[in-house]
């Protein structure tokens, strides 16, 4: 089986490419840094089955963050056989840069020219076979979103050739760089980079490769040429003066005058003003739509199950039986009328911002505040993504610089609630409470992140070099490709919470069935009802919390011995309640939570964050009792 | 200190063939003006994600917006936007086109 690599600059449109080949796997999203791991998946070429990989984008194969480092080392590592290279045809002079270096891993490879719809918009015109004569490599126009050229790109795989040998830099450069390339070949036996292209990036002074040959012989030859070539910016140059020279022949650009779209929207929505009142609203119109959209579903759930419990209770006669079923029935119907309905829309329009691209313009508009936090605006896209799930958004994190930005993000966007939560401020809070308490909530969770971020600015040493971020167009996806996404981030819900939930609830039941609560509850007793106030029966939703947090909402009525959710507030006050949801929205993340964060920053990381966040929710939990008590 | 005597000589020369003296830091610069990048300082530690996104010496520049509170800049260059952290910036040095 051939193995083929997709590989380009971030936000190409890999992603959307590997979709349409392998099937809806990876999540495409309109901003640079979408995907941060690999995603395997297989298609057929005339009836052969052929491995496609899905790579983080990366600008050069000189890594700048985790994301592209993940990409190089998989591009070394792996065995691949052809590479597929993305070229964003809308912005072809940055992209030749990266296919200039993938010519010099001679592998055999083919360009993808994508975008071909946005380059024509632009009014850019390319003559495809002149930059194929001029790369010396098989160019095939394609456009990913739509599928078209997706056959032909196909087909030229199977012929993919090793791309014609040619020198890049003048006479000059090249000399200095073959010459220290051959000394290395004598010097440095045991590395994955080709000699040339390591040459290239020691003299440019990227970090890994210089330290590499300044261990051999050959340091002293690498600093005479640095010095000779102005630390590499006279290679830089060249390079950069040939990828303009490659666009001027093959390219001609037809002068649109016209105001773009972009620059329409960007007036409002980067506004010094307006900006910041467009994103409160469009962030309260969201969660307001959920919760709008959400409690009639939740109510109207919630009746056809009463009626399913009480056909139950006629057939089945054994009460063990019928208590049984009825916690694998009540399960199910928690799952699908109390966490969905709050769950999917939510969903749905998070994968709608980030698909027409509005997450790096929110990174614009909260920069300076992220500063102070110890973060730059490149967070806001992790943040952002927590809002959904934390473990997108903490290997999210990947694509930021430093370490000091890596653990405060990670830190902070654990305590942003995720969507599981969401169902407790909205199914709960929001349900007996009204809809000023969940905006009450999220907002009162902001300033908390805010907050920790300030006192983890001042306990973390280092400093973290400035935002740099691409601005994508705007884009309008597809209704098929939003579905797709949803129910790609929804599956894992439908897969593991559910039936977790109906082991849960069937446990819960044999738990009161066997009156081991009274035990379990003493357990609980001095944090939950001695501290907090809370009923002690809470402690076993909240061990079912960590291991997914989906579960928290609906077994909180079974634990309670409540046969429906409405009934809650018959032995709940409004304020428990409010200090139980405060309660889950900070305490510590969910077991797939805390595994992606030891990955991400260690474990030192994530035991600080796991004991950090549970202190964090007792503190604030308690607080809410001391001033709802007193009001 | 030394790229911008350097930078300066260049600069000289490019006002013989119409680019008029007027160095300055991109922190500096107004929007919606041209400028000229001319050297982007040593010690900047973001100085290789700028070159990948085609901001080096000799490229065209303008400052699309600037965002309130000392924050970011959205600028444009090669027909694509990218934002720059106002740190960034005043490492940048640019000469205005005139
Ligand atoms: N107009 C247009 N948009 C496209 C095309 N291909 C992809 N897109 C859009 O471009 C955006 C980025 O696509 P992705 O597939 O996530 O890009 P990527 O290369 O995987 O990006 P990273 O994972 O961040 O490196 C998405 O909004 C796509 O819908 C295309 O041919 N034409
Ligand atoms: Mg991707």
């Amino acid at each position: 089986m051939i193995t083929v690599a997709l590989i380009g600059q971030p936000n190409c449109g890999k992603s959307t490419l590997f979709n349409q080949i392998a099937g809806y796997k990876s999540l495409a999203a309109n901003f640079p840094g979408a995907t941060v791991t690999y995603t395997k998946g297989t298609t057929y070429i005339d009836n052969e089955l052929v491995e496609v990989i899905d790579l983080p984008g990366t600008y050069s194969l000189s890594w700048y963050d985790d994301a592209e480092k993940e990409t190089v080392k998989a591009l070394f590592s792996m065995d691949i056989d052809v590479i597929v290279n993305i070229v964003d045809a809308s912005m072809l002079i940055r992209s030749i840069e990266l296919t200039i270096e993938l010519m010099s891993l001679e592998k055999s490879m083919i360009v993808a020219l994508n975008m071909m719809d946005e380059a024509s918009k632009k009014g850019i015109e390319i003559d495809v076979k002149k930059l194929e004569d001029i790369l010396g490599i098989k160019v095939v126009p394609i456009v990913a979103k739509k599928g078209k050229g997706i056959k032909e790109l196909l087909a030229s795989i199977k012929h993919a050739k090793k791309p014609r040998k040619r020198c890049v830099y003048k006479k000059e450069a090249e000399e200095k760089i073959t010459d220290l390339s051959k000394c290395i070949a004598e010097n440095l036996k045991d590395t994955q980079w080709p000699l040339k292209l390591l040459s290239i990036k020691a003299i440019e002074g990227f970090e890994p490769c210089e330290k590499a040959v300044m261990e051999t012989p050959c340091a002293e030859m690498l600093t005479k040429i640095k010095k000779d070539l102005d630390d590499g910016m006279v290679i830089i140059n060249q390079r950069h003066a040939l990828c303009m020279n490659i666009f001027e022949q093959s390219s001609q650009v037809k002068k649109t005058r016209k105001k773009s779209v972009e620059s329409y929207f960007d007036d409002i929505l980067m506004h010094p003003i307006f900006g910041y009142i467009a994103m409160i609203a469009i962030f309260a119109g969201i969660f307001y739509t959920v919760f709008q959209g959400g409690v009639p579903i939740e109510n109207l759930v919630i009746g056809l199950f009463g009626d399913v419990d009480n056909y139950l209770s006629l057939v089945i006669h054994n009460q063990l039986a019928f208590l049984i079923a009825k916690g694998a029935v009540d399960g199910i119907g928690a799952a699908t009328g109390i966490a969905l309905p709050y769950l999917l829309p939510f969903l749905f329009i998070i994968s709608f911002l980030e698909d027409v691209g509005y997450l790096p313009r929110i990174a614009y508009l909260m920069d300076s505040t992220m500063h102070k936090m110890g973060v730059h605006g490149t967070s806001v896209i992790p943040f952002v993504a927590g809002y959904g799930c934390s473990v997108p958004a903490i290997m999210a994190t990947r694509i930021l610089k430093s370490k000091k930005e890596k653990y405060i993000t990670a830190f902070l966007a654990s305590i942003v609630p995720c969507s599981a939560r969401t169902t407790v401020i909205m199914g709960l809070a929001g349900y007996f409470l009204g809809y000023w308490y969940v905006i009450g909530l999220y907002a009162f969770n902001l300033l908390v992140v805010l907050i920790s971020g300030m006192i983890l600015k001042k306990l973390l040493p280092g400093i973290s070099p400035e935002m740099i971020i691409d601005i994508p167009p705007y884009r309008l996806p597809s209704l098929k490709t939003l579905l797709l996404k949803t129910w790609q981030k929804v599956k894992d819900f439908v897969y593991l919470a559910v039936p977790m939930l109906i082991v849960g609830s069937v446990i819960l039941t044999l738990i009161s069935y066997y009156h081991l609560d009274v035990y379990i509850n003493d357990m609980f007793k001095p944090i939950l009802q001695d501290f907090l106030g809370l009923p002690s029966a809470l402690g076993v939703v909240l061990i079912f919390g960590i291991l997914k947090k989906e579960l928290t909402l609906i077994m909180l009525y079974q634990a309670l011995g409540l046969s429906s959710i409405a009934m809650v507030s018959s032995v709940m006050t409004h304020t428990q309640m409010l200090i139980f949801t405060v309660f889950v929205i900070f305490y510590i993340p969910c077991v797939a939570t805390i595994a992606a964060i030891n990955r991400e920053i260690g474990i030192k990381g994530s035991a600080f964050i796991t004991v950090g966040t549970t202190v964090l929710a007792l503190v604030l939990a308690y607080m809410t009792k001391i001033i709802f008590l007193a009001l | 200190m030394k790229s911008l005597k350097k930078a300066n000589k260049r600069n000289l020369t490019n006002s013989v063939c119409g680019y008029k003296l007027a160095l300055m830091r991109l922190a500096e610069a107004e929007t919606n003006k041209t400028y000229k990048v001319v050297a982007i300082e040593g010690g900047c530690n973001a100085k290789d994600r700028l070159i990948k996104l085609g901001l080096l010496p000799g490229v065209e520049i303008q400052i699309k917006r600037k965002a309130p509170l000392r924050g970011p800049f959205m600028v444009t260059l090669n027909d694509s936007d990218i934002v720059i952290g106002r740190g960034i910036a005043s490492k940048i040095e640019v000469a205005e086109i005139i």
